[in-house]
């Protein structure tokens, strides 16, 4: 590893985050610079903080005059109409409220009573939002930033780098991730995405030197109910759990993009691989029963080359899927060698 | 899918300029290849026209977040015979007497561009160089854009000043020719707005005004029986509009480019060119790209294939300012490799263009067609190369 790689960690966003930024006493500055964006979105769309915009806007419930937003909350809740709306309604930031039903540490599931009771608070649709205000007309409604928020401040971070001079660096929040630029002497990163089997290790590693990369998967918060697997991720429009993809993992141009796309995989549940191989993603996913497929593993297999990577073609999940889909043990066999090369390890 | 959500995430702040911040090299190879001249329109010299390669070479990099600098490299070698003059036959038809031996000469250019971008608007700086045996250029260019209306209308304008001297190397009939300057102007303004989701017009205005030393020092004119060297005005002003339709067919995953130009100046010259292009894209790395177009002129108040007697103090036959019509076909194939896991894509792109001009194709009747137009082939092959 190179001398001048400056590594700065930090928790936020309720993960640990790291900045790594390639030069010398610059860098320090730069990686600062970054966390500080970090924070400073924490701190406006976190739902936890009693100061934050988001909290005021939650506390707005049921008041039709609603909350006059600045520009960039207008460009992020115009962001996630436009997902709800491409992703049948799917895709939704007023889900966030089931939670209240779903108790994953009390090993007890919710009475459909409970769930119905929620299910009127929830959906993009009933959120009036006509630029630059938005209005939650029930009580008890809440928008939950969380969905994206993080993939966003990824992104916002590596671009503050990008503007601050920085042009080799990498930076991941707890496992999005948005690249600044490759390693100087132009290889790309070595990412690890988490066997959602056994969380603390490596699937495998993906080699990344530009763009974002976002996982999802439902090892995060689960529980278990007389044999059956209950994952955190909900449907908004039953409340209960989908059941179908284990893991997903999305390369795009922007993390943000990325972990839509992966939240949008796992809501479509069994469908969820098909809708990846129609929706031109660079993708990796594990189903539910343990089968690994997606173009990001023909990807890597190429990207171990860098000569071999810089030519390989566009590796989307359509048709690699089917060829490149292999059961876990197969790959968990070349684990262990590329496992080592990992420099940004996703600590999920 | 993924193509709708970038572009919605392309809208939050500070996320735009992640696309644009790239370092760019092009290649270029053309082949211009100018048909023979017909025998029968050829009163002497070679019938072996013109034929130019020309080498490329463009690079565009970011400096900061702010600031992109570009330098493109053009090398061109040209060779063959070119119309000299055209002279009455026993029956009174124009006929074309070529320059005899092959001529052979190069040119190579060289231009440097500065972009600053501001959050919306872009400013550009560009000075060039231009060197042939017996002709330079420099210019320099200013040009703006501004977006307006989140960025759905862009407002551009520019001037450009090009400062050249001509040196003509000595012919049989001028053994020391004088040499010569010439300066252009110009300036353009224009106005491009999206239409809807799938559809974006622009439309462009542009004045130029050339003077000086605008005449062609290797034709000559036949007047009264007597070859007089080319003669033209020492001014010209020249107008152009152009307006430009873009629309994507999703359905089909194609796009229709139409084109439409008006020209006019004060030599009388008027011009329309319209060009109808199809953009078809297979299996997201592939377009093939059909295109037409159509071309038609009126000739310079001074044109004429030959003079019985003369015209007065101007007067040139050089089958660029006769009346005529030309009609073009071009196919292009594009194909994208590459784009992952580095921020790397490679562009590669070969295309096929045929050129015929000729009195008939012009929208008016053209009485006596100038024994000298061209028709042509141009293949053409280029790299880029995007990290």
């Amino acid at each position: 590893m190179p001398v001048d790689l400056h590594v700065l960690r930090f928790r936020a966003m309720g993960s640990p985050c790291e900045v790594r930024i390639h030069g010398g006493a610059e860098a320090a500055r730069v990686a600062e610079a970054a966390r500080a964006e970090v924070l400073r979105l924490e701190a406006k769309y976190s739902r936890y903080r009693e100061d934050s915009l988001a909290t005021r806007i939650n506390r707005s419930a049921g008041d039709p005059t609603g909350v006059v937003v600045d520009r960039e909350t207008a460009a992020l809740f115009d962001y996630a109409a436009a997902s709800h709306r491409h992703s049948d309604g799917l895709f939704d930031i007023t889900s966030g409220i089931l939670r209240r039903a779903w108790d994953f540490k009390s090993g007890v599931l919710p009475s459909q009573a409970a769930i119905d009771a929620l299910l009127p608070l929830v959906g993009w649709n009933r959120v009036r939002w006509e630029a630059p205000r938005i209005v939650l007309p029930r009580a008890g409604m809440q928008l939950d930033f969380g969905g994206y928020v993080k993939e966003y401040a990824a992104d916002r971070a590596a671009e503050i780098c990008r503007e601050h001079g920085a042009r080799h660096g990498l930076v991941d929040l707890g496992g999005d991730v948005a690249v600044v630029g490759p390693h100087p002497d132009g290889s790309p990163w070595r990412v690890g995405i988490r066997d959602p089997r056994a969380p603390t290790e490596a699937l495998l590693t993906l080699p990344l030197g530009w763009g974002g990369i976002a996982s999802s998967g439902d090892y995060e918060r689960c529980m278990v109910v007389d044999g059956v697997r209950y994952g955190h991720i909900l449907d908004p429009r039953t409340g209960w759990p989908v059941r179908g993809l284990a893991a997903v993992s999305v390369v795009a141009d922007h993390c943000l993009v990325a972990g839509t796309l992966t939240t949008i995989a796992m809501l479509k549940g069994e469908r969820g691989v098909a809708w990846l191989e129609s929706s031109g993603a660079h993708c990796l996913y594990v189903t539910g029963d343990g089968f690994v497929g997606g173009g990001l593993l023909e990807a890597r297999r190429a990207g171990q080359s860098a000569a071999a990577g810089a030519w390989l073609r566009a590796s989307s999940c359509g048709g690699s899927a089917t060829s490149s889909g292999r059961k876990p043990a197969a790959v968990s066999g070349s684990l262990a060698a590329t496992a080592s090369a990992t420099v940004a390890k996703a600590p999920r | 899918m993924l193509a709708a959500l970038t572009a919605s995430a392309l809208l939050l702040p500070g996320l735009a300029r992640a696309q644009e911040e790239r370092w760019g090299v092009d290649y270029g190879f053309t082949l211009y290849s100018e048909d023979d001249l017909d025998s029968d329109k050829l009163q002497a010299g070679s019938p072996e026209r013109y034929e130019i390669e020309t080498h490329q070479l463009r690079m565009r990099a970011p400096l900061g977040g702010r600031i992109d600098v570009g330098l493109d490299l053009v090398h061109e070698t040209m060779s063959g015979a070119t119309p000299w003059f055209v002279e009455p036959d026993a029956n009174g038809e124009p006929v074309q007497v070529m320059t005899g031996a092959s001529v052979e000469d190069q040119r190579s250019d060289v231009l440097l561009r500065g972009t600053y971008l501001f959050d919306e608007s872009r400013t550009s700086l560009l000075g060039g160089y231009s060197k042939e045996d017996d002709y330079q250029a420099t210019n320099f260019g200013f040009s703006a854009e501004h977006d307006f209306n989140e960025k759905n209308t862009t407002f551009s304008w520019g001037a450009g000043l090009s400062l050249d001297e001509i040196d003509p190397t000595p012919t049989a009939t001028n053994l020391n020719p004088s040499q010569e300057d010439k300066r252009s102007l110009s300036i353009f303004a224009g106005i491009s707005q999206v239409i809807n989701r799938s559809s974006i017009v622009q439309s462009t205005f542009t004045y130029q005004n050339g003077s000086g030393f605008l005449s062609d020092p290797y034709k000559l004119v036949s007047v009264g029986g007597v070859n007089l060297p080319d003669s033209r005005p020492d001014s010209r002003n020249q107008f152009s509009w152009l307006t430009r339709y873009r629309r994507h067919f999703s359905s089909v995953n194609g796009a229709l480019h139409a084109d439409y130009r008006l020209y006019v100046d004060d030599w009388d010259v008027t011009s329309h060119t319209v060009e109808l292009a199809w953009y078809q894209m297979l299996w997201d790395a592939l377009a093939v790209i059909p295109s037409v177009r159509y071309y038609t002129q009126s000739q310079a108040e001074f044109y004429g294939p030959y003079f019985v007697t003369s015209p007065g103090g101007e007067f040139t036959s050089d089958y660029r300012l006769s009346p005529y019509g030309a009609l073009s076909w071009k196919l292009r194939a594009e194909t994208r490799l590459s784009d992952w896991p580095f921020r790397m894509a490679w562009k590669v792109g070969v295309s096929w263009e045929r050129y015929q001009s000729s009195g008939d194709l012009a929208i008016r009747d053209v009485e006596i067609e100038n024994p000298g137009l061209v028709s042509f082939n141009v293949l053409m092959f280029n790299l880029s190369a995007r990290f």
